[in-house]
């Protein structure tokens, strides 16, 4: 917004806006149903001053006038005057003459014998005396009063730099484990006090003083709020937590989640959406909107998940199948510690693909048509699908610039929303089938859409949340926008990107493909014809910071594009933490 | 008055229009920011709930019933200045009209401490939002009369807003309510 919202607010309310500001107002007010109460908020403030500043102008200017003449004021109805008792207004009368004629008597005594006091001349020295004993006196008093208060605010401040000494020094928690661990501020005790943490590498584990043992996964930016109670702002966490704990609660930007026995994991992404998976016992889970009070509350148990968007929004199902997105233990740590994902030095875009952060918050088997850009089921859209040359965004995932069906070369196909174009595009058809997808266990492709293969390259299985893919058809490309992944993950530099490419060993009719890694539209990774007896190609880029889309593609070869699959397998940003100045 | 109506309507009548009139004026007043448009439009609305008031089921809240009719009196006003591209079209009228059912009872809340945080603006601050609000002095005659510019009066007037803002905002959270 040029303006800010005050100023757009105080525009339409007295009467000043320009009509360029009455579409940034209208355009804010429909953004967010937030935004229309802030705004109906500040008009009822505008109009109850002028309602209530004109009423007592009003009364201001009748508050003189009111009449004197009691015929001007309505009569009482007879029936509500008040009923006196015969006599008794002169009973009245005769109290009241008594009354003032003993007041006036008594003053009339007090002039005549006024109180004498005779001129006698002050003994200084005992005037003097008397004054120094009173001063000293006072003196005493206040010195004593001083030392009290003195001594009052001396023990009142020991007691409170006490409580607040042992308050923040005060451990509520213990590490007692890691592996591969790198935190952000350097651990100098196992004695861990209340304050944010952050975990940028490898796993730890910390054990609260009423039991509750945390195992967190990096990257991971939490807060220990007490002996039971932590603040998850970013990042993955699976609690256990005995009887004595129970109880012990994980808040995040938009949940509550309070645990009553035994173990469950918590998920927040970098965009402050969260999940909550229960694996045994119980949990209530409370979501927050806008930060306000807890919206709505719900219990779950083993076997169930929650998912809450940004808004707090939560949406219960059943555990999806993804057993590997939580570790659970240090001694799983130990062994998959290199899992993609897990060491917080690479950015997984199969999981980007999957609407996650890139460490693993994402969900396999989603796909993303590229001839529209929208994400849609297995096999629901029409399968073959001619380009025509556009380029589409992905509105749905932020990190995904767009998508599209390279026809070339002439007209180069457009590759990024910049219009960075693809020069060296060989010749295509324009024709793809089937979406771009980070399938799970079989890829779907062929006309028909009747045909499956393995998601393996040269014996290679990438069917794994900790080896996953993009599977895409000839003809079909993805352009990431690393931007917009560097805004998310201030704290790092994107290095390089990795992957392997090649044609699945399962495809049907052994076909030839091209493979390309484009940053802005150049080349930066090429491989011609691959075929199943190709096997796997390394993919090695490095990346600047200031080249803003990686594209991945491929394109249909010598030959035809029918059952053309491909895979980019595990395709990784390779990140790198910013070195302080 | 609508010669249709008894006697007794009339008070009966009379009775729902004093409790429901504030809440109308104040929705009135969020979709129509000039004052004198919006107690046209209060005016209008008044005339219709009379004339309609015979069609009033009284099982339903009179003050929703109002409000149905103030929404088409806002729309005729708007489809009346459609040349003014500063009126809200009918889409954000509706957005405008649900958010504020749901706050009302914040706003209710806001009434009763709006008075209090009134009487603390004082000196050149109570001077400015007397002249602006209750004596209807434009901003530029203001600016004149106190010596200075007409971009200071609207600054003063911006921040006297948030001056009352967070005064309520305050007493809200703190559970404060008017003697």
């Amino acid at each position: 917004m040029t303006n800010s919202r005050e100023e757009l607010i105080s525009a339409y309310l007295y009467g000043t806006m320009t009509s360029e500001q009455y579409e940034q107002f209208c355009t804010w007010l429909r953004e967010d149903p937030a935004h229309v109460e802030t705004y109906i908020f500040e008009a009822y403030l505008h109009r109850s001053t002028r309602v209530l500043l004109d009423r007592q102008k009003t009364f201001a200017e009748h508050a003189g006038s009111l009449p004197e003449d009691p015929a001007l004021y309505p009569a009482l109805d007879p029936i509500d005057a008040p009923t006196i008792e015969p006599g008794r207004t002169e009973q009245i009368r005769r109290m009241a003459e008594q009354r003032l004629a003993a007041f006036l008597q008594q003053e009339h005594q007090n002039h005549l014998q006024p109180r004498r006091v005779d001129p006698v001349l002050p003994d200084w020295r005992e005037l003097g005396l008397n004054l120094w004993h009173k001063t000293v006196g006072t003196v005493k008093a206040l010195i004593i009063m001083t030392k009290v208060t003195a001594v009052s605010m001396a023990v009142l401040l020991l007691i409170s730099v006490t409580i607040f000494y042992l308050y923040t020094h005060q451990s509520v928690a213990t590490l007692v484990d890691s592996v591969d661990a790198r935190w952000g501020s350097e651990i100098v005790d196992a004695k861990l006090r209340r304050g944010p943490m952050q975990l940028e590498h490898g796993f730890a584990q910390i054990t609260f003083t009423k039991g509750a043992t945390v195992l967190l996964q990096a990257p991971c930016e939490y807060s220990l709020e007490s002996s039971n109670r932590m603040f998850l702002s970013k990042g993955m966490v699976t609690a256990h937590v005995p009887e004595s704990a129970h109880g012990f609660v994980i808040q995040t930007p938009r949940s509550r989640v309070v645990d009553f026995g035994t173990e469950f994991g918590v998920l927040v992404d970098s965009q402050e959406r969260s999940e909550v998976h229960v694996f045994d016992g119980q949990v209530q889970v409370g979501s927050q909107s806008d930060g306000n009070s807890t919206a709505q509350t719900q219990a779950l148990t083993q076997g169930q998940a929650v998912r809450l968007n940004d808004r707090g929004d939560a949406r219960v199902e059943e555990l999806k199948r993804r057993p590997e997105l939580f570790c659970r233990s240090m001694a799983a740590a130990r062994t998959e510690g290199t899992r993609l994902g897990r060491s917080a030095g690479v950015l997984d875009l199969a999981d980007i693909l999957g609407r996650g952060d890139g460490f693993g918050s994402g969900q396999l088997d989603q796909g993303v048509d590229p001839i529209t850009g929208h994400y849609c089921r297995a096999y629901s859209v029409p399968y073959n699908k001619h380009g025509q040359g556009r380029y589409v965004g992905v509105p749905h995932n932020v990190f995904i610039d767009g998508v599209f069906v390279p026809q070339g070369p002439d007209p180069a196909p457009v590759v990024t929303s910049q219009g960075h174009l693809f020069t060296a595009c060989p010749q295509t058809s324009g024709m793809s089938y089937g979406e771009i997808r980070n399938t799970r266990e079989q890829i779907v492709y062929g006309h028909m859409g009747n045909l499956v293969c393995l998601p393996e390259v040269a014996g290679n299985r990438y069917e794994r949340a900790d080896r996953p893919h993009i599977f895409l058809h000839a003809n079909a490309g993805i352009t990431f926008d690393l931007d917009a992944i560097r805004k998310q993950f201030t704290r790092r530099v994107i290095k390089r990107f990795r992957a392997e490419c090649g044609v699945c060993t399962e495809a049907l009719e052994d076909p030839a493909m091209d493979f390309f890694v484009l940053v802005d539209g150049e080349v930066r990774f090429s491989a011609f014809h691959m075929n199943r007896a190709s096997g796997a190609i390394s993919i090695n880029v490095p990346l600047r910071s200031e080249e803003r889309f990686l594209s991945l593609l491929a394109t249909e070869g010598p030959d035809t594009p029918h059952a053309d699959v491909g895979l980019f397998g595990q395709p990784v940003l390779e990140l790198e933490t910013k070195k302080e100045l | 008055m609508d010669d249709r109506l008894e006697q007794w309507q009339v008070t009966e009548l009379t009775v729902h229009w004093i409790k429901a009139q504030p809440k109308v004026a104040d929705f009135i007043a969020l979709m129509v920011p000039g004052f004198h448009d919006a107690e046209d439009i209060l005016q209008r609305v008044a005339v219709v709930v009379t004339q309609k008031y015979h069609q009033f089921d009284q099982s339903r809240s009179f003050t929703d019933w109002v409000i149905g009719i103030t929404k088409y009196e806002i729309l005729a006003f708007r489809r009346s200045k459609a040349r003014d591209r500063h009126v809200f079209d009918e889409s954000l009228i509706e957005q405008i009209a649900s958010r504020y059912a749901g706050i009302e009872p914040k706003l209710e809340r806001a009434r009763q401490v709006m008075q209090e945080c009134i009487e603390r603006i004082q000196g050149r601050n109570r001077r400015v939002l007397e002249m602006w609000y209750a004596e209807e002095i434009s901003q530029v005659q203001i600016a004149e009369r106190l010596k200075t510019t007409p971009n200071t009066v609207y600054v003063t007037l911006h921040r006297i807003r948030t001056l009352l803002r967070n005064c309520v905002q305050r007493r809200l959270r703190l559970g404060w309510r008017s003697p």
